[in-house]
């Protein structure tokens, strides 16, 4: 037993004086060839108990992440890349202190300004500022961009005679202040990239080097900060908060021809934010402002920045009377369209979300906005071709960003074309929460749900009515001794019997499933597969049975008969999915992209299909669901009618749909 | 953290204890709860945004002044609760903490917000089934709804107990303005929480009482109207107060 030089013993790798270098779960520790400057950076990288995993070579087991394919190449330029990056945010949203610079900043900063000296420093000059900034960024060996903060050390000491509860870098400061602010800590950032990095395609050709993204997922948040990796050219982008009176003359003539007030980070940043070798952001947008706009916004906002068109006055048209979904196209997008309150009854008796059924009859009439991934569905549908094996479309996308309205956008339209609709609002329902399960007659090792089956019964009755006669089973179904389904009779004889009896309602729901399966091909009718939360039929349940053991979800006819119908053997028609994450069971909050809510079984089921990704709001479908509320006079409050307020309430809610819908009911 | 300005008492030793404004701090065994720890040379935190926002060029000479000596003044830290936003409102602010419990915050704001949104569509409701000219009279604010009903609870003159001759009389006193709008705040929560049914939800109770009060009815404003007769019937014991 050996005794180090202080009397105890020393563990295996463990160095005098400094930290264990000990791997992040599943990754190993960085290469030893490695120069000083990335084992130092890597060494703080790891010390940090959210450590981004961007250098991680085994794949992480982390239902998160997959690894990158070329993992040694990015290792130390990510790792050197992120050591420098601003520290990371507080748990909170909103940071109400001054602002912290990286320790390595501060340092140099305070050795570099001899005014940095509490209570009071007198600020520095411009010159002295740039000069320091100039001087750290030489004495910091990165390539890449140290971050702003640096410059403005001078404000960032813990001064007593500063407000604390305002937030440095405000207006009124001057050009001194470069104060920005992490918002999103640097893990938070990665992670979001990571994810988007293993579901889109990977981009072999352009990485190497400093790390290149695909654009970030929709919600990606605002990051302020000097992004020491920020690539010049890269098809990624980060949203920074942009200062509107430093502006460029240039920028300044663009932002006049868009909307105002709203957009002001969005296009800037666009344009200016992206130099080589310069530190960090440009341009800063009033303090506390986001804007977190989706990969589909930034492309179109790129767009606008490039064509500088005129654009509508803000307060544009916000309804239109194209009641057909059918004839919906671009000019449609963003206004909102009214489905007669009668067609609500027969298309959606089930399906639509609650708030939405909330808003209907508080409005009395239900509006509907033509969004793009819309737009995109009911393109698809029209052009379906019923000979080929039924398409699966997957609508994904954030919490709250329009999912389950936008299948029933497609549902609406696929009815109004007289499709037979088989809608299953939500498969969440199926799998938790169930009582009364029975065991199932058919097969002794599956249970049947009865009240979920009546329930869907009923509505499906409700919505397809006219099909009920036309369609007649091809099989005789013997129910118990005395009652049976002769072959050729209409599909309506299995509904009611599924109502009446309430113990055959599964079956029912299974018969009618496969007829019309095995129909669909005929040419009579064309198909509509619509559920909502499909990840349910591939996750786990909570249903237990007597004996407490829990139930799969594939023990249970409802969802055994509902995964039987979303293959693609049958053709005639098509499959439109909604995953799901708010009424999942066993995912995390964060989850939205289709590997992580199905699962490599789910997943494996579903492939291929066409993904399409639900994204927030667009400014213009911002103003325009903003302006809808003011037709409406739904908000009330009489600052909600204020260019400010409007600002406020794109900030609160990020221009998510769902979100925005809760801050205006009690506004 | 802010140094607490305990003044030292000179002159005593052993035994001393820092008085401040006639109250005893550090008292053995006691721990001060209530009551600022901040001394008199904390300033108030400068919420407002614009304030802030103004741009150097724009500012006064005194304003420059104030700004320059304000670095040099110690500043209370904002309370997490103080924002700068547009739609902060102090009393619903207030009555949302006057609702929370166990300091479950989260829940409480949610319960307001939700009232909030429980009046605005019972309000909605009303206002599509009424003709045109009722539409004028229906409002569909729901702050204005929230502050004019707190306000018609509001009680006048209140009674309190005063120890006169070995017995507590009740004396009608005239209530200050916050104690009034806490009287009134109170009365709202405790009868949404004591009288109703238990299976209601909070929103929908409180939403039913503010429309009520609102209207200058339901049980909050009798109880209002109850404080101020009994007020009225011991009119002779007043000269007992000698404030």
């Amino acid at each position: 037993m050996q005794e180090g030089k202080r009397g105890r013993r020393r563990l295996r790798g463990e160095t005098e004086g400094r930290r264990v270098l000990r791997p992040k779960r599943g990754s190993s520790p960085p290469p030893q060839s490695e120069p000083k400057m990335a084992a130092a950076a890597a060494e703080r990288a790891h010390a940090r108990p959210r450590a981004l995993q961007c250098g991680s070579p085994a794949a992480p087991t982390t239902h998160r992440l997959r690894a990158p394919a070329s993992q040694d190449a990015l290792a130390p330029e990510c790792l050197l890349a992120w050591s420098s990056a601003p520290p990371r945010a507080l748990s909170g949203r909103l940071r109400r202190g001054p602002s912290r610079v990286p320790r390595a900043a501060r340092a140099q900063a305070a050795s570099s300004t001899s005014s940095f000296l509490p209570p009071s420093p007198p600020p520095l000059p411009p010159t002295a500022a740039t000069a320091a900034a100039a001087a750290a960024a030489a004495a910091a060996a990165s390539s890449s961009s140290p971050p702003t903060p640096r410059a403005c050390a001078s404000h960032n000491a813990p001064l007593p005679g500063r407000d604390c509860s305002i937030p440095v870098g405000c207006g009124g400061e001057g050009q001194n202040v470069r104060a920005e602010r992490a918002v999103y800590g640097s893990d938070w950032i990665t992670r979001r990239w990571a994810k988007t990095y293993l579901y889109l395609p990977l981009q072999a050709s352009s990485r190497g080097g400093v790390a290149h993204f695909p654009p970030p997922p929709p919600g990606f948040g605002e990051r302020v900060g000097g992004r020491p990796c920020a690539p010049p050219s890269a098809g990624g982008w980060r949203l920074r908060r942009l200062r509107v009176k430093q502006l460029p003359a240039v920028a300044v003539e663009r932002l006049s021809l868009l909307q105002a007030g709203l957009l002001c980070s969005l296009r800037i940043r666009r344009s200016a934010a992206y130099s080589v070798g310069r530190p960090g952001p440009r341009h800063t947008l009033d303090h506390g402002r986001f804007l977190h706009m989706g990969t589909q916004a930034s492309q179109s906002i790129a767009a606008q920045l490039h064509n500088p068109a005129p654009v509508d006055c803000p307060r544009a048209v916000s309804r239109t009377s194209e009641s057909d979904p059918a004839k919906h196209g671009e000019q449609h997008e963003g206004q909102h369209y009214s489905i007669p309150l009668q067609d609500l009854k027969t298309i959606f008796p089930h399906g639509l979300p609650p708030r939405f059924l909330m808003q209907v009859k508080t409005f009395s009439e239900a509006s509907l906005m033509v969004r793009k991934p819309a737009l995109e569905l009911l393109h698809y549908l029209k052009n379906t071709n019923f000979a080929h094996p039924a398409v699966r479309y997957i609508l994904y996308g954030e919490k709250g960003t329009g999912k389950t309205l936008s299948l029933c956008h497609g549902v609406h339209f696929c009815a109004k074309q007289n499709w037979l609709i088989l809608h299953i609002p939500d498969a969440h329902r199926w799998v938790k929460n169930c009582h009364n399960l029975m065991q199932s007659t058919y097969n002794k090792q599956r249970l049947d749900q009865p009240l979920e089956a009546s329930t869907w019964l009923k509505n499906f009755k409700t919505s397809n009515e006219r099909f009920l006669s036309q369609i007649k089973v091809q099989e005789k179904y013997v129910w118990n001794k005395r009652e049976s389904t002769e072959k050729g009779s209409p599909l309506g004889e299995v509904v009611e019997q599924g109502l009446t009896r309430v113990r055959n309602a599964t079956d029912a729901v299974g018969i009618i499933l496969k007829e019309l399966r095995k129909q669909s091909s005929s040419g009579t009718f064309h198909l509509l597969v619509a559920v909502d939360g499909v990840n349910a039929l591939w996750g786990r349940t909570t249903l237990n049975r007597e004996d407490k053991s829990l139930i799969a979800p594939e023990e249970l006819t409802l969802i055994y008969n509902l995964r039987k119908l979303v293959k693609n053997d049958w053709h005639g028609g098509a499959i439109v999915l909604t995953l799901s994450q708010t009424g999942s069971l066993f995912k995390p909050r964060s989850a939205y992209l289709p590997q992580e809510l199905l699962g490599k079984e789910g997943f494996d089921a579903l492939d291929p299909f066409i993904p399409i990704l639900v994204s927030n709001y667009n400014p213009k479908e911002f103003e325009s669901c903003i302006q809808y509320y003011l037709e409406n006079s739904w908000l009330q409050h009489e600052k909600a009618h204020t260019e400010e307020g409007i600002k406020e309430l794109l900030f609160l809610s990020s221009a998510n749909p769902g979100q925005l819908e809760r801050l205006c009911a009690y506004l | 953290m802010a140094a607490p300005s305990v003044k030292a008492v000179r002159g005593w030793s052993g035994l001393a204890l820092a008085v401040r404004g006639g109250i005893p701090l550090r008292i053995a065994g006691l721990s001060q709860v209530r009551g600022s720890h901040y001394g008199p040379e904390y300033q108030d935190p400068q919420i407002d945004k614009h304030y802030h926002r103004k741009p150097i060029s724009e500012l006064t000479e005194q304003e420059k002044h104030e700004r320059e000596l304000r670095k040099t003044q110690f500043v209370k830290a904002a309370p997490a609760t103080k924002t700068s936003s547009v739609f902060e409102d102090p009393l619903v602010s207030k009555f949302t903490n006057m609702m929370m419990k166990g300091g479950n915050k989260v829940l409480a704001r949610l319960l307001m917000t939700q009232t909030l949104e429980a009046l605005k569509r019972k309000q909605f409701e009303k206002y599509h089934a009424a003709s045109a000219e009722e539409q004028a009279m229906i409002e569909r604010n729901p702050y204005t709804i929230f502050h004019q009903a707190l306000k018609n609870c509001e009680p006048v003159i209140g009674l309190v107990p005063i120890l006169k001759g070995g017995h507590f009389y009740q004396v009608p006193v005239p209530l200050a303005e916050r104690r009034r709008r806490f009287l009134a705040m109170k009365w709202m929560i405790t009868e949404c929480r004591e009288k109703k049914h238990r299976r209601t939800l909070m929103p929908d109770k409180l939403s039913d009482e503010l429309l009520q009060a609102f209207h200058n009815q339901g049980p909050v404003v009798k109880r209002k109207h109850d404080m101020h007769k009994m007020a009225e019937a011991n009119r002779a014991l007043a000269h007992y107060r000698w404030w």
